[in-house]
């Protein structure tokens, strides 16, 4: 298409030329045939005057030769005439042959007349005749003239015979020339004569132009041929240029294959933190966003990182674009290693995900251009290490918890959970109570009043992970407590006091939900063994299996007391004979098992002095606590005694807490009997221990069991106290 | 997350009341939410924590209460447009307040305003719930905090 335009426009131009030489051709054309035509005129003119002149030569010649005659009749010289005849007879010779074979003739004036042949037929026949006339004339003449001044009268006789007997024929002849002259003219003056010579004037013109048209032609085809193997050479480039594009276009296609498919963010950002025209389509997955290219990274960064983190990139990336800088060293605190990064969800909140960067420098002529950056979508790796580490973190306190729950039956462990949980719910109940909401300064009671109940739950919680020697829960519990204590002891409470309540609740919750999830998985594990009784089944301390079956509250309550003895350096013992738990009624023996714990806690903690006290005041070295079942003498209820033989309450104790916490004045004090004093104890707050130990010193458990017994079943509780001997205490419960 | 950070969520809340409103909120006893547990108002106002500390805080409040914290302020005409934008303001101001005390490891997103009652609010099950009552002019809105520390903080 290319070459065929370029044809079109060279041919367009010689077309061009070739019209204006058909034009200047035609018109010179013309004005060459009207200069022929002119020449043609003129030409006839001077044939029709050399026809005219023979007319006259003849004449002439009679003239000379009769000059010549008279001459010599008169003696007279002939000298000149001769001279006049030679040049009238070379005259005539011209002009003669000129009608034959066209050439100039010169006039005896002069002029130059253009001859040339009339060439018709009867013009060429005369012309012969002329010539055939005059040659021997000629040859007389030539005679006459050689004669000299010795004419021979003979001769000019025989050669003016001669002329004169030709004369009427030359002048013949001379009209003859002058007729066919005419005829002749107008033959040549005809039309195709004109077109003749506009024809030969344009092939004239055609050809002296076609001479540069031609070395044109020829230059254009050297051209062509330059302009072809330039082509050749183009096409081939072409080619090359093909071939090298395809070759691009197959790489630019596989390096768009590899963008599109490659599962990691690829990109190259400049100084200035633009992202160049390539990246990879996963990198708009992880940014969820689209077309990158031209985004400044780091306004994409500012999005999705925390500020402290996009600052801590933003100089970073300086780092990197700083030449001076070593780029082994940078990229050794490379902060985008591992990072956390948000994406505002729609639906609220953040969308998290973990990304790990990395970064390596494009450096041209020692300047670090731009800064090739890989961005991966670490989440799933980052989780399942998190999970792992969690997991490790959690399977080594549950470790912990199971191997504080292994001495112990998984009923128990159960009853343990239950009731924690159960107490953990009392207390987010508290919490919640609508009349406890609002804390302003009337209901600071009411608010101490509830904060015991919670310290209430958790002292109950405390106490059965001691009964049960689960350490970790007895610690946790007695934290609690501690936290509790701070804010009984503030004047006044607000409601974010609470917080650390609920903070200290929600570890304890998180705790007992992870125990029976341990529970429930030994659970499983037993009942896959098929030996679910042999690990747990009655044993004293010392692991030995028991010859009967002992009721499990108080083998329990067995190793509590000699738990607290070892820690106290306290010696006691626990008797109960004929007393079991399932002589009670199933919903009261969580409370009975309470009541027993917090009993021996008070016993251990209280009452129980150390074996050198014993010894010196006549007791045993060795304390006893009994436990056996009775009935109430007034109300008939069932219940039990459960008496130690310590040193019992101690009432002058009592009688001066209870005036020193407000509760009795010393009036009332002076009044009460040993009995009611002693019943102070069941006050809530109220503690006659000197320090707060995990086993006494809060003030608290007595309530509890005040509360429990006679506020919520409807029981009685009986106090018998002998000072320095022994305490009894009496719980009932209805039937 | 501590019981300093609590109170942090706490005191933007207040804060609104005290300054905004002029007229201070009381805060009732903080308490943990249980599963069953379904705290949600007429309007609320979600807030996602993300950063060094992971989850989400959610205020809600019922229409008498924010009807007539409208009307404190001089407003009279509280539709429920009104309403939601005013829940999600004390949002913004609980998050703002964060932001501002809990630095530039901390993000929060925009606060996400539901009206109605949406049935039930996901929170992240890998940190506790913590629920305040914010108590004002004897009305009860509450402030659900549910903050774990991010993993990689």
């Amino acid at each position: 298409m290319n070459k065929k335009s370029s044809l079109l426009n060279l041919l367009k131009p010689i077309g061009w030329g070739l019209l204006a030489v058909s034009f200047l051709a035609s018109l010179y054309g013309i004005f060459h045939y009207s200069n022929i035509l002119r020449r043609e005129l003129e030409q006839h003119g001077e044939v029709r005057t050399g026809a005219v002149l023979v007319r006259t030569m003849d004449a002439r010649w009679i003239a000379f030769l009769g000059s010549i005659e008279i001459a010599r009749r008169d003696g007279q010289p002939v000298g000149d005439i001769l001279k006049d005849l030679k040049a009238y007879s070379s005259l005539t010779n011209d002009l003669f042959k000129a009608y034959i074979i066209a050439a100039p003739v010169k006039t005896i004036t002069g002029r130059i007349l253009n001859i040339r042949p009339v060439n018709t037929p009867v013009g060429m026949s005369v012309a012969q005749e002329l010539q055939s006339i005059w040659s021997p004339l000629e040859v007389k003449i030539q005679a006459i003239i050689q004669n000299g001044e010795n004419q021979n009268p003979e001769q000019l006789a025989e050669a003016f015979a001669y002329a004169q007997k030709h004369s009427k024929r030359v002048i013949e002849i001379s009209d003859i020339l002058s007729g066919e002259e005419n005829i002749y003219r107008d033959q040549r003056m005809a039309g195709p004569i004109i077109l003749r010579y506009i024809l030969v004037s344009y092939l004239t013109a055609v050809s002296v132009l076609l001479i540069p048209i031609i070395l044109l032609m020829g230059r254009i085809r050297k051209s062509n041929t330059a302009l072809e193997e330039s082509a050749a050479l183009l096409s081939q480039k072409n080619a090359q240029l093909a071939e090298d594009a395809r070759k691009i276009e197959e790489a630019k296609r596989e390096s768009d294959v590899i963008m599109e498919t490659v599962q990691e963010g690829l990109l190259l950002i400049d100084v200035k933190g633009v992202i160049g025209a390539q990246y990879s389509r996963e990198l708009e997955r992880i940014f969820r966003m689209e077309n990158l290219a031209g985004f400044n990274f780091l306004n994409i960064l500012q999005r999705i990182l925390t500020e402290k983190m996009y600052n801590t990139t933003r100089d970073y990336l300086g780092l990197l674009f700083d030449s001076k800088r070593k780029e082994k060293q940078i990229l050794k605190v490379n902060p985008l290693d591992v990072v956390e990064v948000n994406f505002s969800n729609p639906e609220g909140g953040f969308i998290t995900k973990y990304l790990g960067f990395t970064f390596r420098r494009v450096v041209e002529a020692g300047v670090v251009t731009r800064v090739f950056i890989g961005v991966g979508d670490i989440t799933s790796r980052v989780t399942l290490e998190r999970e792992l580490r969690q997991s490790e973190l959690k399977k080594e306190k549950q470790f912990d918890l199971l191997l504080g729950i292994l001495h112990i039956e998984p009923k128990q462990v159960q009853e343990f959970i239950e009731t924690a949980k159960k107490d953990l719910l009392e207390i987010t109940t508290t919490l919640r109570a609508e009349d406890f909401a609002a804390a302003s300064a009337g209901k600071i009671d009411e608010l101490r009043d509830r904060l015991n109940v919670v310290f209430r739950c958790v002292h109950n919680i405390k106490g059965n992970a001691a009964y049960l020697k689960l350490v970790y829960f007895q610690k946790m519990a007695d934290e609690f407590e501690s936290k509790i204590n701070q804010l009984r002891n503030r004047p006044s409470l607000t409601g974010d006091d609470f917080l650390s309540i609920v903070m200290a609740q929600s570890d304890l919750r998180n705790d007992v939900e992870e125990l029976d999830e341990i529970r429930s998985k030994l659970g499983e594990l037993r009942i896959g063994g098929g030996n679910s009784t042999e690990l747990f089944k009655n044993s004293d301390r010392n692991g030995n299996a028991t010859q009967t079956r002992e009721d499990e509250l108080i083998v329990g309550l067995r190793g509590l007391v000699t738990d607290i003895a070892q820690k106290t350096g306290k010696s006691v013992r626990l008797e109960a004979k004929d007393f079991t738990a399932e002589s009670f009624r199933s919903d009261y023996r969580p409370l009975v098992r309470d009541v027993l714990i917090q009993l021996t806690r008070n016993s251990m903690a209280h009452s129980f002095e150390l074996p050198a006290e014993r010894t010196k005041v006549g007791k045993g070295r060795e304390g006893v606590i009994e436990i056996r079942p009775t009935k109430h003498e007034e109300s008939g209820l069932n219940g039990f005694l459960f008496r130690d033989d310590g040193k019992g309450i101690d009432i002058i104790k009592v009688r001066e807490r209870a005036i020193a916490q407000g509760l009795i004045t010393p009036e009332d004090a002076q009044r009460m009997a040993e009995t009611e004093l002693a019943m102070l104890i069941f006050t809530p707050g109220f503690s006659t221990a000197d320090e707060v130990t995990t086993e006494a010193g809060r003030g608290m458990g007595m309530d509890i069991i005040k509360e429990k017994i006679i506020d919520e079943c409807g029981g009685e509780i009986t106090v018998s106290v002998e000072p320095g001997k022994h305490c009894t205490f009496g719980i009932f419960l209805p039937n | 997350m501590d019981e300093t950070h609590l109170k942090i969520f706490i005191k933007g809340t207040t804060n609104y009341f005290g300054q905004v409103a002029r007229d201070a909120a009381e805060i009732g006893t903080p308490y943990l939410k249980e599963d069953n547990d379904n705290v949600i108002l007429d309007y609320s106002a979600v807030i996602g924590i993300s950063g060094s500390y992971r989850g989400c805080v959610y205020y809600t409040a019922p229409k008498e209460m924010i009807r007539k914290l409208i009307i404190h302020m001089g407003e009279h005409n509280a539709d429920d447009a009104l309403c939601a934008d005013f829940v999600g303001e004390i949002a913004n101001t609980i998050a703002g307040n964060a932001q501002e005390e809990l630095g530039a490891g901390f993000m929060i997103s925009v606060p996400i305003v539901l009206a109605g009652n949406p049935g039930s609010v996901r929170f992240p099950k890998d940190a506790p719930t913590f629920v305040i009552p914010i108590i004002w002019q004897g009305s009860k809105s509450y402030l659900l905090i549910c903050v774990g520390e991010s993993v990689t903080a």
